[in-house]
């Protein structure tokens, strides 16, 4: 039933918004527009920023950005249904707070030089027939092996 | 810190964030009126996703 939804409010953003369902982007365009308002990042001196759809989108608000609104759904829907379960009384160890935010950190980054996560690079690629999907979810799944096992050995 | 106390920094962050950027941003021309469906609406979509660009 998960499935069912999910493929169709994937199929329901693609012909509204006319891009295929991506997360990542999102903060990415996040930090670029803090990281512009502080003045670490120029747009105008970087390839990607500079693109005239993604540096039209610097300028505006982020509200009016399609994978923001959808990212902002997702978070919503995981603080609904976390909020429904008791909270771990188990508290992370300061080694498993690193590891965690520097694969959190490994994660974005990496995603955005695949050009997706597994929503908008695997998901979306494979379901808009398009071949990055089917070479993305491959190289995800053995990446997987190894992470299963740093991650038993940690204690997660 | 707690669960609750790291959710609550975080959402707190979140809306700091999106009213900052609300503020900061141009204002929302409210009259610029899109499709209501982009696919085949005739205007490729120029950024905003997670795919490589043009």
């Amino acid at each position: 039933m998960g499935a069912i939804l999910i493929a169709v409010f994937a199929a329901l953003a693609l012909l509204i918004s006319g891009n295929p369902w991506g997360i990542v982007y999102g903060p990415a365009l996040w930090v670029a527009k803090i990281g512009q308002s502080a003045g670490v990042i120029d747009p105008t001196h970087n390839w990607f920023w500079s693109l005239p759809g993604n540096a039209a989108l610097l300028q505006q608000t982020v509200l009016l950005d399609v994978t923001t609104i959808t990212n902002i759904g997702i978070l919503a829907g995981a603080l609904w249904v976390s909020a429904g379960k008791p909270a771990s009384h188990k508290s992370l160890t300061g080694k498993q707070w690193a590891v965690a935010l520097s694969a959190g950190l490994l994660l974005g980054y990496s995603s955005r030089l695949a050009f997706g996560c597994n929503i908008g690079a695997m998901f979306s690629g494979i379901s808009t027939g398009s071949i990055h999907g089917w070479i993305w979810a491959p190289m995800a799944f053995a990446g997987t092996i190894f992470v299963l096992r740093i991650r038993r050995r940690l204690g997660y | 810190m707690k669960t609750w106390g790291l959710r609550t920094v975080f959402w707190v962050l979140f809306a700091v964030f999106m009213a900052w950027d609300y503020v900061a941003s141009p204002p929302v021309d409210l009259r610029r009126e899109l499709a209501p469906f982009a696919a085949g609406s005739g205007h490729a979509p120029q950024g905003g996703h997670c795919s490589m660009p043009d």
